[in-house]
C-alpha cells in the first residue's frame, strides 16, 4: 500500500533535509506514511475525536 | 580460563564479599568470554579491556582496605551505545555520530559506577535505537536468525557471558524484546523511576533505561544500582526484597489479546504451560479482556514518529546522508506527523491507561501475563524491518504489540524465559501497575525457582 504525498508534506520534508528527495527515498517515504495513516485511522475510528472521560477514582499504587 | 563468567551477579557478588572471588579474576574470565565470543556475535561497539582491568584491580585494593561498596561492587557490565559513558564513545550505532565521546556519564552509569560496577564497553544498537536496519551482531542460539533489538548488543553479551549484566534502553520493547530473544531478563522501569539524563533519546515520552541480566535476582539487583536511592525508599530491589515470598497473586491473562498479536502455536503452547506453572504455584489466574491493548501500537508509533524527529532534527539536516536509508526515512516521516494526530495520540494514551487501570482494579490484578514476543525468532531473511507497518503482515511490529503498552502508559514490563520450541528461546511477559517493579521481580522469582528456563545458555 501506498500514499501520494502532498505537495506541501514533500516540502516540509524538503526544507529539513535541505534538498530534493530522491524518487526511492519518495517512494519508501509514501509507502511508510501509507502504513502510518492505517494506525491514525484506527485510532479514529474508536471514536478518540471527543476526549476520554477521565477517572481520579482510583489511586495508583494501592 | 576461570569460568568467573558463567556465575550471574548475585553469586558472583557473594564470592566478592566472601573474598573467594577477586574482582581481577572475574573481570578477567568476563573479557577472556568476550575476546572468544566476540568475533562471531559482534555485540560490542567499543570495550576497553586495560581501563576495565585497572578498574578490577582498584576494587580489589578498595575492597581489602575494608571499603567494600556493595552488591554491585566489582561487576563487569555493559551500557548500550545510546547510554553516554565519560571518555567512552557513545555513537548510537550511527555513522553520523562516530568519533561521539561523551564527557560525562549519564545519571544511570553515575549510579552503577558510585556502586562500584565496573563498565567494560559500549554494545552494538540499532541506529539511534529505532530498530530499522540489520546491525551485524548474531543471535548466539542461531546465526541465521534475528538477534533482537535495538538494545541487541546487551541482550546477546548477557546471554553469552561477556558481561554479567547490561543496559538497555526500550522506547517500544527494546530491552525486553532482546531479553526474550536471547534468553535471558530484561525490565523496562515504570516512567519517572529511572533518572534517564544523558541518553540519547528517541522519544522522551516513551524511553526509559533498563536492566538486562540473565536472572530476576541479577536483573534486580542491577536496578537497584541504577536508582537514584531515596526515590524507592524501604523498596530497594535487594536480593532479599526481590526472593521474599509474594502471596495473594492473581494473574490476568487476555486471550484476545494473544489472539490478536498473532501469537504462534509453539508460542501459545509455552506460554499457556507458563502459566498453568504460575497457577500450580499458588498464583489465581484470571481471564481478562483489555482489547485496548492492541492500541499501545499505533500510539507509540505517533510519539516516536514526531518526538524522533524533533530530537534528531539537526542531525537530519547536518549529516542525513550518514543516517541509514531506513531510519532517515523513519525520521523524515516524522516531520509528517501533524498536532492533530499527536492529539490523537495523545487521547488514546488516555484511553488505554484507563482501560488497563479498571481491567487491574476490577480483577485486582498483580500482573497482566503475556508472551514478550508472538514468535520465536524469525530467519533474518524472512524478516521485514519496517516498524511503520501497523497489522496484517507479519514484520517487526509484531514484536512492538505486546510490549508498546508499558511504553506508551508509563507501567513496568518485565521479559522472563519460560520455555523454548526448536531451540530457541521464548519468554514470558509481566505487565505492572507503576511503581510496583518490585512486586513484578517478586513474581517473576517465584516462577523462575520453579523452572530450569534460566540456566540454559546458548552453545557457543
Amino acid at each position: 500500500m501506498t500514499a501520494q504525498l502532498t505537495d506541501e508534506q514533500v516540502a516540509r520534508v524538503r526544507s529539513v533535509v535541505g534538498h530534493e528527495l530522491l524518487d526511492a527515498d519518495l517512494a519508501a517515504l509514501s509507502e511508510a506514511y501509507a502504513n502510518y495513516v492505517r494506525g491514525v485511522q484506527q485510532l479514529r475510528a474508536i471514536g478518540l475525536e471527543a476526549p476520554a472521560p477521565r477517572s481520579f477514582e482510583v489511586l495508583w499504587p494501592s | 580460563m576461570s569460568q568467573g563468567w558463567k556465575i550471574g551477579i548475585e553469586a558472583a557478588s557473594r564470592g566478592i564479599q566472601a573474598r573467594e572471588l577477586s574482582v581481577h579474576e572475574l573481570v578477567t574470565s568476563v573479557l577472556d568470554r568476550l575476546q572468544a565470543t566476540e568475533s562471531e556475535l559482534q555485540a560490542w561497539a567499543f570495550i576497553d579491556p586495560e581501563a576495565a582491568l585497572a578498574a578490577a584491580r582498584s576494587a580489589d585494593r578498595e575492597i581489602g582496605r575494608g571499603g567494600y561498596r556493595g552488591a554491585l561492587h566489582g561487576i563487569p557490565i555493559g551500557v548500550k551505545d545510546v547510554i553516554d559513558t565519560a571518555g567512552m564513545p557513545t555513537e548510537a550505532g550511527s555513522t553520523a555520530c562516530v568519533g561521539r565521546v561523551p564527557k560525562c556519564d549519564a545519571a544511570t552509569v553515575r549510579h552503577l559506577r558510585t556502586a562500584g560496577a565496573i563498565v567494560l564497553g559500549k554494545t552494538i544498537t540499532h541506529e539511534f535505537a529505532y530498530g530499522q536496519g540489520q546491525p551485524p551482531t548474531k543471535n548466539p542460539w542461531d546465526p541465521a536468525r534475528y538477534a533482537g533489538g535495538s538494545s541487541v548488543g546487551s541482550g546477546v553479551a548477557v546471554a553469552v557471558g561477556s558481561a554479567l549484566g547490561c543496559l538497555g534502553t526500550d522506547t517500544g520493547g527494546s530491552v525486553r524484546n532482546p531479553a526474550a530473544i536471547n534468553g535471558v531478563v530484561g525490565l523496562r522501569p515504570t516512567t519517572g523511576l529511572i533518572d534517564c539524563t544523558g541518553m540519547f533519546h528517541l522519544s522522551l515520552n516513551l524511553d526509559q533505561v533498563g536492566p538486562i541480566a540473565r536472572s530476576v535476582t541479577d536483573c534486580g539487583m542491577l536496578l537497584a544500582g541504577m536508582l537514584d536511592p531515596p526515590v524507592w525508599g524501604k523498596s530497594q530491589p535487594t536480593v532479599e526484597a526481590v526472593q521474599r515470598p509474594l502471596h495473594d497473586v492473581r494473574v490476568g491473562v487476555d486471550f484476545g489479546s494473544w489472539r490478536a498479536c498473532g501469537v504462534v502455536s509453539d508460542v501459545y503452547r509455552v506460554v499457556s504451560a507458563a502459566l498453568e506453572d504460575l497457577r500450580s504455584a499458588g498464583a489465581v489466574v484470571v481471564e481478562v479482556s483489555c482489547p485496548e491493548l492492541r492500541l499501545g501500537l499505533p500510539i507509540a508509533l505517533a510519539f516516536s514518529l514526531m518526538e524522533a524527529s524533533a530530537a534528531h532534527r539537526d542531525l537530519l539536516q547536518s549529516h542525513g546522508d550518514r543516517i541509514g536509508t531506513s531510519t532517515r526515512v523513519m525520521l523524515e516521516l516524522g516531520l509528517l506527523v501533524t498536532e492533530d494526530e499527536l492529539d490523537l495520540a495523545r487521547r488514546g494514551r488516555e484511553h488505554v491507561r484507563n482501560a488497563i487501570r479498571h481491567t487491574f482494579e476490577q480483577a485486582a490484578l498483580t500482573a497482566l501475563m503475556s508472551p514478550t514476543l508472538p514468535w520465536t525468532a524469525p530467519l533474518l531473511s524472512d524478516l521485514a524491518t519496517d516498524l511503520t507497518r501497523v497489522s496484517d503482515a507479519r514484520d517487526l511490529s509484531d514484536a512492538v504489540l505486546m510490549l508498546a503498552p508499558a511504553n506508551v502508559c508509563g507501567l513496568p514490563g518485565l521479559s522472563v524465559p519460560c520455555g523454548e520450541a526448536l531451540g530457541l528461546p521464548i519468554s514470558m511477559h509481566l505487565l505492572g501497575r507503576p511503581y510496583d517493579d518490585l512486586t513484578l521481580l517478586r513474581l517473576a522469582y517465584q516462577y523462575e525457582q520453579r523452572t530450569p528456563w534460566h540456566t540454559r545458555h546458548p552453545c557457543v
